[in-house]
């Protein structure tokens, strides 16, 4: 089976350290999709990120972009891209609505900047497959700081995929989580938060 | 008010650790995407014969292998069914895809079969004992004898050797076993032979541009010993893959199958069961060729054994479940 496993973790923390783990619960429905059309699937309708039906076709259209090269070796592209940057890779917000499996974005998607309620997105990192038997694993991973002036609650992760349709670039939601209540991050002002998402298959 | 199972209204709380490796080892795998094998037997006629279904333990390190190169550029190793190690083509949004593609009875993509009963391991990349597309009966000495040569250049590869009975293609989708040289204990799929060369590596297919190269890990040498082995052979039929459809709530999936009908003349046990995936593979700017991937291999927890004429069908159900 292939399973998510997501990590949060302070990197400057005011005061007491903070780290969390679990179980990913919540690859959607997309995920299925894609691998549908990779496999050679004829075509399927899909849900972007805001919320548009794109019917994908063909194993070529089909993808789980979430990095170009530009911003050092295995990172996720940085921000001359719109496209390609905050909503692509691991996403944050603060929605506590149960997770769906027809989820197609976030329930409360907090966007990339320095007012109140955005955070900044770094670039990310995918790193290589790493095996340690019976696992066979890869870690997606970015980090945000909040430089809002407030502090921001995160409540929910999430990692979308970049696909290229028709005649443009959309984004799809692949998994989403929802953090239980004493798992909710809150980010004070200057903090940073890394959130690593690891994709493991068991033989 | 009646409640489906699959309806889940209650969720509970998930278990939380202290790092990402600890929840690894010790987190439950409740929800995620799940692959279920089903596998029938059917009559000539088509009637079912009995059904079984199995949650299968095994992706492979290749799976992963291709997740990473689908999320990010750059070239990503993985090994290819002959052992080989290979960069997937990932220089885009194009490439590699899994690939299963439907062709007629070819053997190299999609659901497979053999008869090894060895356990799957993460970094397996072989069925341990495959069975490929035909009609023959298990052999495991179909001929045997020294090389006069061998030729060896990526992805060409081909034994000469001159023998009586040697006959054109008498040896396709066959194994062919080096049993000394620097490539002692390689095996690889024979996919066809002329009447003094046997190939298990070619170029200048036609067709969809995906290939079924099986390349020795290492140059054989001159005059290495070989031999051709048989480890049965079942009638591919080609790939169905099914449209993803959900309950409304919970889960989505889809399924990917294909029947294997046994023309032996008589029975045949099937012990293994994996899923082979065709990706691109080549350096940055320069595709080269697709090559067969095992992503997953299970060994059946009860063997199958198909009387003559009977057809097993392998179905492999992706399931996402949030």
């Amino acid at each position: 089976m292939i399973t998510s496993f997501w990590e949060i973790k302070k990197l400057n923390p005011i005061g007491a350290p903070f780290c969390r783990a679990a179980a990913g619960r919540s690859f959607v429905k997309n995920l299925p999709s894609i691998l549908y059309i990779e496999a050679g699937g004829a075509s399927v309708l899909m849900t972007d990120m805001n919320g548009g039906g794109r019917t994908v076709s063909g194993k070529y259209t089909a993808d789980l972009g979430m990095c170009q090269s530009g911003g050092g070796e295995n990172c996720v592209r940085s921000y001359q891209n719109y496209l390609w940057s905050e909503n692509s890779g691991i996403i944050v917000g603060t929605g506590t609505t149960a997770v769906a499996y027809n989820n197609s974005s976030l329930a409360a998607k907090i966007a990339h900047g320095t007012a109140t309620g955005q955070l900044l997105y770094y670039g990310g990192l995918i790193k290589d497959t790493a095996v340690e038997a019976p696992y066979a694993y890869f870690d997606v991973s970015r980090i945000f700081e909040n430089q809002s002036g407030g502090s921001i609650t995160i409540a929910e992760l999430g990692m979308a995929c970049t696909m290229y349709y028709s005649t443009q670039y959309y984004q799809f939601l692949i998994c989403r989580d929802v953090l239980d209540v004493a798992d909710r991050v809150i980010l004070a002002h200057t903090e940073m938060l890394k959130v690593t998402y690891r994709i493991r298959v068991t033989v | 008010m009646i409640i489906a199972p699959s309806k889940k209204l209650i969720v509970p709380p998930y278990k939380r650790f202290r790092s990402l490796d600890e929840a690894m080892r010790k987190a439950d795998d409740g929800h995620s995407i799940d692959l279920w094998a089903t596998v029938e037997v059917k009559d000539p006629n088509g009637f079912s014969q009995g059904r079984t279904s199995f949650r299968c333990h095994s992706f492979l390190k290749q799976f992963i292998d291709y997740l990473v190169s689908k999320t990010r550029e750059g070239w990503i190793a993985s090994v290819d069914w002959a052992g080989n190690s290979r960069s997937i083509q990932s220089t885009g949004l194009s490439s590699p895809t899994l690939s299963f593609d439907m062709a007629t009875s070819i053997p190299w993509q999609g659901p497979c079969v053999g008869t090894g009963l060895t356990a799957p391991t993460i970094n397996d990349y072989k069925l341990e004992k495959p069975v490929w597309h035909g009609t023959g009966a298990a052999n495991l000495s179909v001929y045997s004898g020294t090389a006069t040569s061998t030729y060896w250049t990526d992805p060409i590869h081909y034994v000469s050797k001159t023998a009586a009975g040697w006959t054109v293609n008498a040896f396709a989708n066959m194994t062919l076993a080096y049993t000394s040289g620097a490539a002692n204990g390689w095996e690889g799929r024979i996919d066809n032979n002329t009447a003094t060369l046997c190939y298990t590596g070619q170029t200048g297919f036609a067709g969809n541009g995906n290939h079924q190269q099986a390349f020795p890990t290492a140059n054989p040498g001159a005059t290495p010993t070989f031999v051709v082995k048989n480890y049965g052979q079942l009638t591919y039929s080609t790939i169905a893959i099914s449209v993803p459809t959900d309950d409304g709530a919970l889960q989505s999936k889809f399924s990917i199958s294909r029947d294997f009908t046994n023309n032996q003349g008589g029975n045949f046990t099937v012990n293994e069961c994996g899923l082979h995936a065709s990706m691109a593979v080549g350096t940055i700017g320069s595709y080269i060729h697709s090559f067969p991937f095992l992503i997953v291999r299970d060994v059946l927890g009860s063997p199958v054994t198909l009387a003559n004429g009977q057809i097993m069908t392998l179905t492999y159900n992706f399931i996402c479940n949030a």
